[in-house]
């Protein structure tokens, strides 16, 4: 799948959340440093269609305490439903390694470059 | 009935001034005074509440049957009753959970002593990077 493009230094990828109102596109960049499946801030976890988990507790690398709100919504996935986890955090939206768990990511690093995630077999 | 599916696409740019201004405060407070009662928050009003009983239940039942055997796996915890999962990250961990307590908030906690937590790390080193916050 082809999902979105390289700017500005850092692969990006668009998702489709489906909603009762209809779908919602937003652009997540892909941070393989980040261990987890999505983060976005408050103003757009307002807007997703989504459940309310409960509380995640992380910690800096300076040793403070983080809690986020842990939320489940669903994205529209190469045409199929598929649940995952949304941290809300003060960030630009994040896509990370949990997401990309068991698939292919390959981005080209040139601006305006392809980034596609495919399947591993 | 048709549905008219009204598409938004949300990009950096076109995100409210705001959310800029809470990263700035959050990075500000999290380096001035790394304590337990300055941790920055960013839920719904009852999290903190969520998050001490859902600790309270490790410290007190958990935290012996599962450390050091299940250090650096993740552990949900169903607050209301206790029953809880363990997985090899979050997701994993609170969908298990979820099929036995599909109703009621969870916990999600490390278990093990805190390591360097890359995620947090990465997701402040990227606000840097995009210079969004200088």
């Amino acid at each position: 799948m082809n999902l979105g493009s390289f700017r500005d230094g850092h692969p990006r990828i668009t998702l489709t959340f489906p909603s009762a109102v209809g779908n919602l596109l937003i652009e997540f960049l892909v941070d393989t440093g980040f261990g987890g499946d999505l983060a976005v801030p408050q103003s757009v976890i307002s807007r997703l269609d989504a459940s309310f988990i409960g509380p995640r507790d992380r910690r800096l690398a300076d040793g403070t305490p983080l809690r986020c709100a842990m939320y489940a919504t669903t994205v529209d996935w190469n045409g199929e439903d598929r649940a995952t986890e949304v941290l809300v955090f003060p960030c630009e939206p994040l896509l990370g390694t949990i997401f990309l768990q068991d698939y292919l990511l390959q981005v080209e690093v040139v601006e305006g470059g392809s980034v596609e995630i495919g399947s591993l077999s | 009935m048709t549905a008219v599916a009204e598409e938004m696409k949300l990009k950096l740019a076109e995100l409210p001034v705001a959310d800029r201004a809470e990263i700035a405060r959050f990075l500000m407070g999290s380096l001035d005074e790394p304590s337990v009662d300055s941790a920055a928050t960013f839920h719904p009003d009852n999290l903190e509440e969520l998050s001490k009983a859902g600790r309270a239940i490790y410290e007190e039942r958990l935290k012996s049957q599962l450390e050091p055997e299940l250090n650096g796996k993740v552990v949900a915890i169903h607050i209301e009753t206790g029953d809880y999962e363990v997985g090899a990250n979050s997701p994993s961990a609170w969908k298990s959970l979820k099929r036995r307590q599909p109703v009621g908030p969870i916990a999600v906690l490390d278990i093990g002593p805190a390591a360097e937590d890359s995620m947090t790390r990465r997701m402040l080193g990227t606000q840097f990077a995009t210079g969004k916050i200088k």
